[in-house]
């Protein structure tokens, strides 16, 4: 009885290794390259010339400028996903079902293909058609319908243009992959029973791609709230996001403990967003199993 | 409210129905006619057409000719949903993100009953099916026939005109599939409601059907009774479709129901319609319809290939004297203890029990 128990323990951590184990060598470098840099990094915004203090996050959130860049960091990422799942899903719905399977190859091609090219390139793409000479401006010029070129670069429409056109495959391509597991025969099952086109979407194909539209979303929003480049390059100094001012302070002002901190706050930030989002949307696919179905 | 007296025997009528996918004809001028409350079978082997025109029946397909008719009013133009009929998928087709009390629900919400109503209907057919205890459940956590009973009280709950079934016993075993025929054939008697049953079991399609319509490479070949279609195959395919069926060569002698057919040079008796004196034709005869017998005019000498004892009954292989195989099927004992290979017997049958079928 004794020795059972205390072999219990033993048993079970085996038990775990043994399914755990395919997990280990991306576990290592996960730990390696993630968590050892940012456990690094923590304390760094913990300690000015030395000694430990709280300076750092009290000069974080008490100036409001922090704030305003946080603000528009999230407020960018969180359109851009929008955009991105808005226009994605349509794409994602038409090469699944409409497109006949003989272009089909063609057209999931021509999603990827995009993500051949660096986002440098792809992002000094629309510097060419939004710039003041640009393709754009000198068009509607050219037909009479401006008398000067608009300021359409360095604002945030630009810089939420440039990350949709760059993210937009990722999500496409996530919400695909759940949408070729959703067995078509469902959707005429709701057609059968009396629902409408519309009716047998909101019913039976959105909540059953919800995963998809999940996992897209937050890569979405992730690789947004990261990126550098885009903003940098569409926004300008004025529209500044999170990842510019962590870059500023590491590699220009050199005020590593402020990256630091503003590299915590953003991921702190970050996370609690995503378990929020996770909570509300699991919620709401359980919600729209029980009788409440009806008023979904 | 239609009058008792107004209301048509017809409840399903396709008229030279047609449907191509690309060069290929799936379905190819097809009619049918089926009567209110009846079950009828659509059988044949794969690819044959079957799943198409009933595709075709509860508009998920459009014909490319001919005319769906659903009690009485034309149809082909009519979506899916706002058709009288209900389909009952192969797989079931259950929304997995739906406990089984909300598929079953999902048709009468989208009529927009009042909640009351949709609770009571969707338990009592719950109830119909032998469900209720499982109105929490999903879909996932019940067994392959307890899906399959949620897929029908999900179309009956509806109150269809028709019900189509797209071969929905295909997914189980033999021995569920067998309890489920009787049910299904149990539950449509009570529900009352004309059944359009696709198989390619010809068992099922027998056990079950009022009228069963055999098909081949996209076309009705016969529609009738089983027990007629059993007994009086018009072609050599439909005899060995629905059971089986020894088909001979031979040349036409006598027609009509004692009609006489030449084979192997013995004058066998037929019945021959459909034939003239001299015409070549098929014969087809039931396996069970052969006897065995010693020399005589009407008999056919064979050969003893082969044995095989099945249980209640016994099959012997028979070779004729043309080379043609013979398939016996006996259930007398002493028969069978009988007979040795590589003996030489004769055989013959009832003209009643003999027919000259089309190639
Ligand atoms: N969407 C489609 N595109 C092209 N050809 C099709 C399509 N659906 C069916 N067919 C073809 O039409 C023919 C009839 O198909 P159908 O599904 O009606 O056969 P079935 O009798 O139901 O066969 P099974 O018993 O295997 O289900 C087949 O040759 C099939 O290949
Ligand atoms: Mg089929």
């Amino acid at each position: 009885m004794t020795a059972a128990a205390a072999m219990a323990p033993g048993r079970r951590r085996r038990g775990v290794l043994r399914e755990t184990w395919p997990l280990l060598p991306a576990m290592v470098l996960l730990l390696l390259v993630f968590v050892l840099p940012l456990l690094l990094i923590l304390p760094e915004s913990f300690t000015v010339d030395g000694k430990p203090t709280l300076a750092v996050y009290e000069s974080i959130v008490g100036d409001g400028y922090y704030w305003s860049v946080i603000g528009r960091s999230f407020w960018i990422s969180i359109l851009s996903t929008l955009v991105c799942l808005v226009l994605g899903f349509p794409v994602a719905y038409y090469l699944v079902r409409l497109v006949a399977p003989s272009r089909k190859r063609w057209v999931y091609m021509i999603v990827i293909a995009p993500l051949f090219t660096s986002a440098v390139i792809r992002s000094l793409a629309w510097l060419v058609i939004l710039g003041r000479r640009g393709i754009v401006n000198e068009g509607l010029l050219g037909l009479g319908l401006i008398d000067a070129p608009l300021r359409l670069l360095y604002n945030e429409t630009a810089v939420v243009t440039g990350l949709v056109y760059i993210m937009i495959p990722f999500m496409v391509l996530t919400i695909a992959a759940v949408l070729e597991n959703v067995d078509g025969s469902l959707e005429e099952a709701a057609r059968d029973l009396g629902a409408g086109a519309f009716g047998t979407f909101c019913r039976v194909t959105f909540p059953l791609t919800l995963p998809g539209v999940l996992a897209g979303s937050f890569l979405v929003f992730a690789l947004c709230l990261s990126s550098y480049v885009t903003p940098a390059l569409l926004g300008g100094g004025r529209n500044k996001v999170m990842a510019m001012l962590i870059f500023e302070q590491f590699m220009r002002v050199f005020n590593w403990p402020l990256g630091a901190g503003i590299a915590c706050v953003l991921l702190a930030v970050t996370l609690l967003i995503i378990w929020g989002y996770n909570r509300v949307l699991s919620r709401r696919a359980v919600g729209s199993r029980g009788e409440g179905e009806a008023m979904l | 409210m239609p009058q008792r007296g107004e209301m048509s025997e017809t409840i399903v009528r396709l008229e030279g129905v047609s449907k191509r996918y690309g060069a290929a004809d799936a379905v190819r001028d097809v009619s049918l006619v089926v009567r209110r409350g009846e079950f009828v079978s659509l059988l044949g082997p794969s690819g044959c057409g079957k799943s198409t025109i009933l595709r075709m029946i509860g508009g998920f397909e459009q014909p490319d000719a001919g005319a769906i008719e659903i009690d009485g009013a034309d149809v082909v133009d009519v979506p899916p949903n706002r058709r009288p009929v209900n389909l009952v998928f192969q797989s079931y087709a259950l929304f997995p993100h739906l406990s089984v009390f909300d598929n079953v629900a999902f048709g009468l919400r989208r009529k927009r009953l009042p909640r009351s109503e949709v609770g009571e209907r969707t338990r009592r057919f719950l109830a119909l099916a032998g469900l209720e205890s499982f109105g929490d459940r999903y879909p996932a956590q019940l067994s392959g026939g307890q899906q399959q009973r949620v897929a029908l009280a999900r179309a009956l709950v509806n109150q269809p005109k028709v019900l189509l079934l797209d071969e929905p016993l295909g997914a189980l075993d033999l021995k569920l599939r067998k309890r489920m025929q009787v049910e299904l054939k149990q539950l449509q008697r009570e529900v009352g409601i004309s059944f359009i049953y696709v198989t390619h079991d010809q068992d099922e399609a027998l056990a079950l059907s009022d009228r069963i319509a055999v098909m081949n490479q996209g076309t009705i070949l016969q529609y009738d009774a089983g027990r007629e279609i059993y007994d009086r195959p018009r072609t050599e395919f439909v005899a060995n479709f629905l059971g089986e069926a020894n088909v001979l060569r031979g040349r036409v002698l006598a027609t009509g129901p004692a009609g006489i057919v030449e084979i192997a040079g013995k004058s066998m008796p037929a019945t021959v319609d459909g034939a003239r004196p001299g015409d070549a034709a098929s014969v087809a005869i039931r396996p069970e319809s052969l006897e065995l017998r010693a020399e005589g005019a009407d008999v056919l000498p064979c050969v003893v290939e082969d044995r095989v004892f099945l249980g209640s009954s016994f099959v012997v292989y028979l070779r004729t004297a043309a080379g043609e195989p013979l398939m016996l099927r006996g259930f007398d004992r002493r028969q069978l203890d009988g007979l040795r290979t590589g003996e030489a017997v004769g055989v013959t049958w009832r003209a009643d029990l003999a027919h000259v079928v089309a190639p």
